[in-house]
């Protein structure tokens, strides 16, 4: 059986829910640990967030295409959106992690989780699309 | 689980904000509204119960900080009891527990209180 799942969202943060019951779907159908949910969910969440809320000058019929194809032990993900350029590993602010919560700023702290409970981030533009790949330890 | 908020006040100018669910850009605004709400009545201890909050994102998170930003102007304080492992390990990866009151059980939280509110009838 290919492991392999597709999600398609609109360009709208309402579209939060929907991903999160397809994520599940995708855990219980190849049976993920919930832990690997957790990760899996908070990143594309960031991700989705981050974009639709950056990335387009206006809702309309831009799209978010997520693909996600379980190995081994390593899930990969591929986020495809057709929003401005933006690489988020290299373009959101970085956040301070030292000052305590209430003086720092609040900007790049979804980022870092990204980056954080992921094994691999990279980021391509090509063929007009902004191409997000994450590699994820599961087990 | 739906995502629901129950506040409910436990001691002299202390709330106990009890969040279920999921914690993301959807819901963060619905909790800030609960805050300002509680916030407006003279509480200076805001306590969150995370026992039933499954999920946090970074949306999450900026609502709880902007409580503890605004509670520092009051000198007051914001108390976190009963994180789940994987709420509390994105706090961590932040480096954000060393900035709130953390307490893994109701008793420990309210033996906490009880010294503060004794030290407070002193004053």
């Amino acid at each position: 059986m290919a492991s392999r799942f597709k999600i398609r969202l609109d360009n709208n943060l309402q579209q939060i829910e929907y991903l999160r019951e397809q994520l599940t779907a995708f855990s219980e159908k190849f049976g993920l640990t919930d832990d690997a949910l957790f990760k899996l969910t908070l990143c594309l969440d960031e991700l989705f967030v981050n974009s639709v809320s950056y990335g387009f000058a206006s809702p309309g019929h831009s799209e978010f295409m997520i693909y996600l194809e379980l190995g081994q032990n390593l899930l990969c993900a591929e986020i495809i959106d057709d929003g401005t350029p933006f690489d988020p590993f290299k373009d959101a602010p970085l956040p301070d992690l030292q000052a305590p919560v209430e003086e720092r700023a609040l900007g790049g702290l979804g980022i870092h989780l990204v980056k954080s409970l992921s094994h691999s981030t990279e980021y391509r533009f090509h063929e007009n699309r902004n191409h997000v790949y994450l590699t994820m330890q599961v087990q | 689980m739906r995502f629901s908020i129950t506040v409910d006040d436990i001691a002299h100018s202390t709330a106990r904000m009890h969040i279920s669910g999921q914690l993301d850009n959807s819901t963060a605004p619905l909790l800030e509204q609960r805050l300002d709400e509680t916030l407006a009545k003279d509480v200076s201890y805001l306590v969150f119960d995370l026992q039933d909050l499954s999920y946090i994102s970074s949306a999450g998170l900026r609502s709880i900080f902007k409580t503890k930003k605004n509670l520092a102007k009051v000198q007051g304080k914001v108390l976190i009891c009963n994180m789940q492992p994987q709420v509390k390990k994105v706090f961590e990866i932040i480096n954000a527990l060393p900035s709130f009151s953390v307490f893994s059980s109701y008793q420990e939280m309210d033996d906490y209180l009880a010294t503060i509110q004794h030290r407070e009838m002193e004053k």
